[in-house]
């Protein structure tokens, strides 16, 4: 099997790099591949030709990613930007898993004290006044709640608060921040706090969420 | 080897100092050797609240400077022979004169020659606080009953936590009382507890005798009958391992006739 090969795809070209060939021999039937298709087909050059770039089960360093740009640098005629691989690094995985789990917090949370997620929480802990729960992705509240919480920390307005919020301060979602009025919005467990399309926290049921926000009740049932 | 423990509340006029004090002294009369350090530097007053304010040469600070020695700066309490001593705070440096590795070395030193060591907390979560903290081996919350003090109680049991001491964190409920609490204008026993979420070592009774003892420097406790003194007792007893039930919160109402021909 040679090094480098083009083929052709419904999508465009895609120019794969074979896993198992030596890195410096593939940059070298690169160039050569790219020099032929130049030297067979001279009326190219009008338009940049994109060319997605596959590795298989290797993944480039940025210094290998560099020399591939050096190579494409000779040929301005052919765009290599995108690669794609089909493995990833252990902590891009771990970045990934932790992002899209669930994470328990079984804790009390004191006044003072301040938890912040990446993703998902399901809170069964109890949030005493002055305490703080902050979550990148959505917040799913069993235990009681007297504090604060946080869902779509910075600018997630697609994450909800779902639970009983009835004795909490403030609910905040993404930047918006509703400072709650007890006798306006009666909570219960099967309560949902969402950002409604006007951008303002917004109060449903549960059983709504699927017209609320398709998006997410997609992604639940995916997981 | 003693146990040293932390009193604190976070918020300032709850009673630590009184509260050191007597657990302190009902410790003594359990016949305990009990060393009490005021750790409140710049605004000492666990001496006053135990009358020894007038015997005092050496505090922690020239101990920790190395300008006395340990048992120079020790008061001894006359009045329980040799059970209770004081190593009482400095009246003009301010917080910043101890370090926590400096209070550590101090406790450590007395915890060799005493059952307990009583760190009387100065209000606030600062350096004091910490200086406080970083000797003890577990600690005594003391909050009352109303909502800025449980608010700090919460606070401070959240510091305490982070710093896994050997032993769990412990709440006193101070100055109940129980007319109000009966009647539900002020949160109850049960209610802080659960808020808190650390077990209950004891609760205390609101008292004036409370005040004119600590005026008189002399620790409420060595009143038998007083019921503040009861509370203490009892969390002294519990702090040796014993099982006491809790003082019941009903009061004795005074009959009409009582009231006419009853002794004062």
């Amino acid at each position: 099997m040679d090094a480098v090969t083009l083929r052709g795809r419904k999508e465009g070209f895609e120019l794969n790099i074979d896993a198992g060939a030596d890195f410096d021999q593939a940059l070298v039937a690169l160039a050569e591949l790219l020099n032929k298709i130049r030297l067979e087909q001279p009326q190219l050059g009008s338009d940049q030709i994109e060319l997605e770039l596959t590795t298989g089960r290797r993944l480039l360093n940025d210094a290998q990613k560099q020399a591939l740009a050096t190579v494409f640098e000779q040929f301005p005629e052919f765009n290599g930007t995108s690669i794609q691989s089909e493995v990833m690094t252990i902590e891009q995985a771990e970045i990934d898993r932790r992002e899209n789990s669930i994470h328990v917090e079984p804790n009390v949370l004191r006044s003072g004290q301040e938890v912040n997620y990446v993703g998902d929480v399901l809170f069964v802990g109890n949030l005493h006044q002055g305490a703080m729960l902050k979550a990148t992705g959505s917040i799913f509240v069993l235990g009681e709640v007297a504090g604060i919480v946080h869902a779509g920390f910075p600018d997630n307005a697609e994450a909800v608060v779902a639970g009983d919020l009835s004795h909490a301060l403030q609910l905040r979602i993404a930047d918006a921040v509703e400072i709650l009025d007890h006798q306006k919005t009666p909570f219960t467990a099967q309560s949902v706090s969402f950002i409604n399309d006007l951008h303002v926290i917004d109060y449903g049921e549960l059983t709504d969420l699927k017209q609320i926000n398709p998006k997410l009740y997609r992604k639940m049932k995916e997981q | 080897m003693g146990t040293a423990l932390v009193i604190t509340s976070g918020k300032g006029g709850v009673g630590k100092t009184t509260s050191s004090a007597n657990i302190g002294t009902a410790l003594a009369l359990l016949d305990k050797k009990v060393c009490l350090l005021d750790l409140d530097i710049g605004l000492r007053n666990l001496d006053v609240v135990l009358g020894l304010s007038n015997r005092i040469i050496y505090d922690i600070v020239d101990v920790a400077q190395g300008r006395a020695k340990l048992h120079q700066a020790l008061i001894k309490d006359k009045r329980f022979d040799e059970k209770i001593y004081l190593l009482p705070a400095a009246q003009n440096a301010d917080k910043e004169a101890l370090t926590p590795d400096e209070v550590t070395a101090i406790v450590n030193e007395l915890k060799e020659e005493f059952d307990f060591v009583i760190l009387d907390c100065p209000a606030g979560i600062e350096s004091g606080f910490k200086n406080a903290i970083a000797g003890a081996d577990g600690a005594i919350v003391v909050a009352t009953p109303e909502i800025s003090s449980v608010s700090d109680a919460d606070r401070v049991v959240g510091l305490l936590e982070e710093e896994e001491m050997r032993i769990a964190p412990r709440l006193v409920i101070n100055r109940i009382r129980r007319h109000m609490m009966n009647e539900g204008e002020t949160m109850d026993v049960d209610e802080i507890t659960k808020h808190l979420s650390i077990s209950l070592l004891g609760i205390i009774f609101d008292d004036d005798a409370v005040i004119k003892t600590s005026n008189a420097g002399e620790p409420i406790v060595m009143d038998p009958k007083n019921p503040a003194s009861q509370g203490y007792r009892n969390i002294a007893r519990r702090l040796l391992g014993e099982t006491v039930p809790l003082m019941t919160l009903k009061q004795h109402k005074v009959g009409f006739w009582a009231r006419l021909f009853g002794k004062q």
